[in-house]
């Protein structure tokens, strides 16, 4: 478990630029968001400056305003990753707290993680420019010896390093993490879990580092100048993607919700929806699959339910396990949230669909083998039924995904709340 | 635009509660107990109830402390669904689904014919020294009550 001293240095402890940001003036008397702009006015107005006073060559102007840009883009997801990280809420199972706890101290309190990266690219370039002074007396032109100007070089040749190297680390702690919560997801028992919200941020800060590693992009034209850096930079954009989707993919196996509550939405057939119209509520039974994320049920476009939802999109989905004689066995789940329905022929509509695409087709899929016998009798049986009741998807029938707010589990008659 | 138009006229009207819907409500166990919080977000629990065959109400007992209690308080129109599930058949499934005005009433004023009924029905899952002081029940009065078996509907309303 964390400690309150860990908690507390985990929400005082700041990169590097963060502190630069909070301490150094003007940006600490900038609002967060421009403080990126007065980087960028700043910086660049030293670097045109600069060229005017050495009157550097014009491409010198370009390649150093891609730097710039680059660190100032890098910035700006920076104002992202590290709040979100801090606030990012404890999982109730002990390994993926334990993985996500040690992935924390790792990015925000190791210094040495933080720079390692850095330093390491920094060195390099250094070192290269010494073995190969060609390259940098092409870019400064006649101000190439001037200690003032080699200062400068240098300070931007940090700032893009710094950012090169972190954005490294943080995308290989980020793979790291996902992989290994994922393998601790497994091991959860009961009502543990990692509430999905974490789990969505965790995604939204794997989708931060690969624009990270992709702003990278950004250099490749300075980089072009020399075969060694460029395919060196190509490399690194190539180990970020991978690294990426590895992440990404590895954390697309997480449950998002507990081991029981997944229980009785996997093997129950029937749920009951309730929405509400001019302060009447109206609860039904649905057909319904689950698909390890949100909850989807089938209804017709003749059903009053259908009327509702485009009314008032907030809805509540009840899946109870019933058993007459033993109280034990009672289960239930309330799942309250947000309805989206999909399959409709509007503008919307298609937007949805083109958004959701093939998932669509798994979830009909899905339907389709937890309900073989209901299947077959619409397709025995379609053609006697009233029109608005046959299973012609667009036509008669819609899909609607829930996608939850607030979430409540109950054994016998004791409710938990659990976190969405 | 390419949806087929719901036919109202498909709904059956009926003058009294139809009887296979009243069976269902003497029958069933289960009632799904649907209120609503401010701005019309529904919440829905599963509840033991007893059917009232005099009044034809629906008594329905719970903690008063819960949500649907405090829901109720601030919006006495609730949503009763009790129904029979047919896995294998969709044209076998049933329901009754009443929709109405709930009155609550301490535990101590409810006719004592309808707590006994209640006590029995539940007898499994009512803990010894039932019922507690910190219950209330609820009663509804169904102002339109909907009746489906497959795919065909009646609707009773009050005031037909």
């Amino acid at each position: 478990m964390t400690s309150r001293a860990q908690r507390t240095r985990l929400k005082n402890r700041k990169w590097i630029y963060e502190d630069i940001v909070e301490r150094v003036p003007p940006f600490r008397w900038l609002p967060p968001t421009l403080d990126v702009v007065a980087q960028l006015v700043l910086v660049e107005g030293l670097g045109i400056a600069a060229f005017l006073y050495w009157q550097m060559p014009i491409n010198t102007v370009i390649f150093g305003s891609l730097a710039i840009a680059y660190t100032v883009v890098w910035s700006a997801g920076c104002l992202f990753i590290a709040p979100s990280l801090r606030r990012l809420r404890d999982p109730t199972n002990e390994p993926e707290l334990e993985v996500l706890e040690s992935y924390r101290g790792r990015v925000l309190l190791n210094r040495g993680y933080e720079l390692i990266g850095g330093v390491s690219f920094f060195v390099f370039f250094v070192g290269y420019m010494f073995y190969n002074p060609n390259i940098l007396q092409g870019f400064l032109g006649a101000g190439y010896g001037n200690p003032l100007l080699f200062i400068l070089i240098g300070v931007l040749a940090w700032d893009v390093s710094y950012r090169l190297g972190l954005s490294f680390v943080a995308t290989l702690l980020a793979a790291n993490r996902s992989i290994r919560l994922s393998l601790a997801a497994r091991r959860r028992r009961g009502l543990q879990y990692t509430a999905y919200s974490e789990v969505r941020t965790l995604k939204f800060l794997d989708s931060v580092n690969l624009y990270w590693g992709a702003s990278a992009i950004l250099v490749l034209p300075i980089a072009a100048a020399d075969p060694l850096i460029f395919y060196g930079l190509l490399a690194f954009l190539g180990a970020i993607l991978g690294l990426s989707a590895l992440s990404l993919m590895a954390m697309e196996t997480v449950p998002w919700l507990p081991p029981d509550v997944e229980g009785v939405l996997l093997n129950e057939r029937f749920a009951y929806v309730g929405v509400c119209t001019k302060r009447q509520p109206h609860v039904t039974p649905v057909i319904f699959a689950y698909d390890g994320k949100a909850l989807y049920f089938a209804i017709s476009v003749g059903s009053a339910k259908y009327r509702i939802i485009k009314e008032n999109r907030n809805v509540a989905v009840l899946v109870d396990m019933r058993d007459r004689k033993n109280p034990v066995n009672n289960r239930a789940v309330l799942i309250r949230g947000h309805a989206q329905i999909l399959g409709e022929i509007s503008p919307i509509g298609i937007l949805r669909m083109f958004v959701y695409g093939l998932w669509l087709v798994r979830v009909w899929l899905r339907f389709q083998t937890k309900y073989p016998r209901y299947t077959k009798f619409y397709e025995d049986r379609g053609d006697e039924l009233p029109p608005v009741w046959q299973i012609k998807p667009f036509v008669s029938r819609v899909l609607v995904r829930v996608d939850p707010v607030k979430m409540t589990y109950w054994r016998e008659a004791s409710p938990t709340p659990l976190r969405v | 635009m390419f949806q087929i138009k719901p036919n109202k006229k498909q709904t059956i009207i009926t003058k009294t509660i139809p009887e296979d819907a009243l069976d269902i409500l003497r029958n069933g166990f289960f009632a799904y107990f649907g209120t609503s919080e401010h701005r019309c977000i529904p919440h829905l629990t599963a509840m033991f109830y007893v059917w009232d065959e005099t009044n034809q109400t629906i008594f329905l007992v719970a903690a008063k402390s819960s949500h649907k209690i405090l829901n109720i308080r601030k919006n006495n129109r609730v949503s009763v669904t009790v129904d029979i599930r047919d896995p294998v058949d969709p044209s076998k499934n049933s329901g009754v689904l009443i929709r109405g005005r709930a009155m609550m009433i301490e535990m101590e004023l409810v006719k004592e014919t309808m707590t006994l009924i209640f006590m029995e029905k539940y007898i499994e899952f009512l803990g010894k020294g039932y019922p507690p002081g910190s219950r209330i029940a609820i009663r509804v009065t169904p102002d339109v009550l909907s009746y489906w078996r497959g795919t065909t509907f009646f609707r009773w309303t009050k005031d037909t």
